[in-house]
């Protein structure tokens, strides 16, 4: 049996015979004949055509491997509607484990805490914290540590961020402090890649709210991101693995985009254009996608990244639209990607939560 | 290979796994008055052609107002269906605490520990109806209904001989409240719109929004003390008949149904006489606009509607349970 050192090996040997042949190719090129460029024609279709039949066969590999379509490189795709996760009234937040296997949705109304289902679809169990009865809190978003697989829970009554340990049990609470005086009023939550834990702050009037960056499993402020008066009600979050941040500034019907100094660099602005916001709340990165939830216009709207923070992400198209039937959203809120592309986005009127794939 | 070649086949990979895309309808966010001559926000609520609910609204008014307003509303401070206003309500920042007018789905109001203040002869001072923490939410017992469902607006109408109770309306958020701004209190309209009525009653807005408290039984707001002598004026455009001056409870009006009733009426000469503000026999001293979580006792609980309909609804938006109101008062 190979060992996998040995494949290692002879794949670096391939692709080094492979570029020195191309370095020769280049260094002597002759000037060419008729019959040289028909060869050469042909072998350009030959090469193109080979490139999409091998296309094609790794398409066809990582999705026997995975069981669910992974998310293309290219953005053109959007994705289409599979199935629903009912059982939870007024949803609102989401949040995948890193591993896929759990599914963390809040509850807004009724009992108000958080229900956990299996890739699947079954509820597996619920998240509260240690005391109240189910009018003392209201869960709104859910973010799971990448690190830890703790379970960080935004809760807007209690003015509070409540953590639960990957098995369900409640840990702790964290009240970070507010901009002004008292306590922060946490909405949004997402992990960066260094393990910080971000969260958008609405407490106090528009000059208060702020991202605030927590660390130590969130017991100290690291930093703040935005000046006074910067965002209006700022709802989900999303940090890509560069450390890039994208804030769903709600109320002013945009997204931020900081680079990981925490400066504002662009924005999607909202309008009635192709690609403009209205109200954009949750927001999740995959690979080179970003998925907003505008909430009125009853859509997620799918954007490309370009890798360069700076450059406006690209409009790709939307999917959704307003109704009951499948596929169709009434106010949908928040939205979660697991490893395996799948999507789930909460319909919040509909008391569902979407499942989405590629 | 070549870099033709090598052109190509990233053309050929690329070209293998696109796929057309879609289109989207653009839409847009909060209402917010003074959008100049092309405004992108109305579409955030009406449709020209193919709206859904009165008004051109494309969805429920209900689920619109409490997208931002409402417990799912991460969009705003003021959470009327709680009954909660966050840290920053009003625009100008104010404390968190319990909204002044109750909630829809729950309330903060102690409605069971009121504390008046009397002088050696009872004569009252001053009360306090302690507000709950926003940790600490009760079920409303009774609200408006702002779901459109039918109900009947009691007194509405002119005095009658006969038992005309009050004609059939559904009320929704929009009826009370005018979402685009007019510069009045708590943007009311001038005439809600069920009210029937011609004569509006305008409040000037506040300058400082005060949108929570924690004493239920200062129903005015000393930001805006004009609220004070006009709120039973407004109040009554709806409950038309309710609106009874001094020596009313003892003064046959000559209506089969309100026929006995108490005074509501304060006139704005009566008011600069008695300030500062202390408790006014208005219609906001006893009860509130949204909901209460007011309970109430064997007798109270029997108090049928004008109609002589006992309902689950008996608490009426009262401050205080059973007769509470009555009693901070009246101390009998």
């Amino acid at each position: 049996m190979t060992t996998e050192k040995e494949s290692s090996a002879a794949v670096a040997d391939l692709l080094h015979d492979a570029g020195e042949a191309g370095r020769a190719d280049a260094a002597d090129q002759p000037r060419l004949t008729d019959a040289a460029r028909k060869r050469r024609r042909r072998k350009i279709a030959a090469l193109g055509g080979i490139g999409v039949a091998l296309a094609i066969v790794i398409l066809i590999i990582i999705r026997a491997l995975s069981g669910s379509n992974p998310l293309p490189s290219i953005p053109s795709e959007l994705p289409h509607h599979v199935s629903d996760i009912y059982g939870v009234n007024q949803p609102m937040g989401v949040a995948v484990s890193p591993s896929g296997d759990r599914v963390y949705v809040t509850e807004s109304e009724g009992s108000r805490l958080v229900r956990v289902f299996d890739s699947s679809g079954h509820q597996i169990g619920t998240l509260q914290p240690n005391s109240g009865n189910g009018s003392f809190r209201l869960p709104v978003y859910v973010a799971v540590s990448p690190k830890t697989e703790e379970v960080f829970v935004s809760d807007r009554l209690r003015e509070a961020i409540d953590v639960y340990s990957p098995s369900g049990k409640y840990l702790r609470a964290l009240r970070p402090p507010g901009s002004s005086s008292g306590k922060a009023n946490p909405l949004g939550l997402a992990f960066g890649p260094e393990g910080g834990l971000y969260m958008t702050d609405v407490g106090g009037s528009r000059q208060n709210h702020r991202v605030l960056v927590l660390g130590g499993s969130g017991s100290k402020s690291l930093r703040t991101i935005g000046s006074r008066g910067m965002f209006w009600f700022p709802n989900g979050l999303a940090v890509d693995g560069k450390g890039d941040l994208y804030v769903a500034d709600s109320n002013d019907g945009r997204v931020a985009i900081f680079n990981p100094a925490g400066k504002l660099v662009s924005a999607i602005a909202r309008g009635v254009g192709e690609g403009d916001l209205a109200l954009p709340r949750g927001i999740a990165i995959s690979g080179d996608r970003l998925f907003v939830v505008d909430t009125t216009a009853q859509t997620v709207k799918v954007f490309h990244l370009h890798g360069n923070v700076a450059e406006l992400p690209t409009y790709i198209g939307s999917f959704g639209g307003e109704g009951i039937g499948n596929g169709q959203f009434r106010y949908p809120n928040g939205i979660a990607i697991g490893r395996n592309g799948r999507i789930y986005v909460t319909d919040r009127q509909n008391a569902r939560v979407q499942v989405w794939e590629y | 290979m070549r870099k033709s070649a090598r052109f190509a086949f990233v053309v050929g990979c690329v070209v293998s796994l696109s796929i057309g895309v879609g289109t989207a309808a653009a839409d847009n966010g909060p209402h917010v008055k003074g959008q100049g001559l092309t405004p992108d926000t109305c579409a955030a609520c009406h449709r020209a052609h193919t709206g859904k609910a009165p008004y051109n609204l494309k969805e429920n008014q209900e689920a619109l107002c409490f997208t931002c307003h409402g417990t799912t509303g991460t969009g705003s401070n003021l959470d009327v269906q709680d009954g909660v206003g966050y840290s920053g309500t009003g625009r100008s920042g104010g404390a968190a605490g319990a909204l002044r007018g109750g909630g829809f789905k729950y309330a903060l109001i102690n409605t069971s520990e009121p504390k008046p203040v009397r002088t050696e002869t009872g004569k009252l001072v001053e009360a306090t109806i302690p507000a709950l923490g926003t940790s600490e939410l009760k079920e409303t017992t009774s609200a408006h209904s702002v779901d459109e469902s039918s109900q009947i607006a009691w007194g509405n109408g002119p005095i009658s001989s006969t038992s005309e109770m009050g004609k059939s309306i559904s009320l929704t958020c929009g009826s009370c409240h005018d979402p685009h701004g007019n510069g009045n209190y708590r943007i009311l309209r001038p005439i809600p719109t069920e009210a029937g009525t011609k004569t509006e009653v305008k409040i000037p807005d506040a300058t400082t929004k005060v949108y929570t408290t924690t004493n239920y039984w200062a129903s005015w707001d000393t930001n805006q003390m004009e609220f004070e002598y006009k709120v039973s004026e407004w109040c009554t455009q709806c409950h038309t008949r309710l609106l009874a001056g001094s020596g009313s409870g003892n003064a046959n009006s000559g209506d089969a149904t309100y026929t006995y009733r108490h005074r509501t009426s304060y006139t704005k000469e009566e008011w600069e006489k008695s300030a500062p503000p202390k408790a006014k026999p208005n219609c906001i001293q006893c009860h509130v606009a949204h909901g209460t979580d007011a309970t109430m006792g064997a007798n109270a609980s029997q108090v049928a509607y004008p109609n002589g309909v006992v309902g689950k609804e008996t608490s009426f938006l009262l401050r205080l349970d059973n007769r509470g109101v009555c009693q901070t008062c009246h101390n009998k």
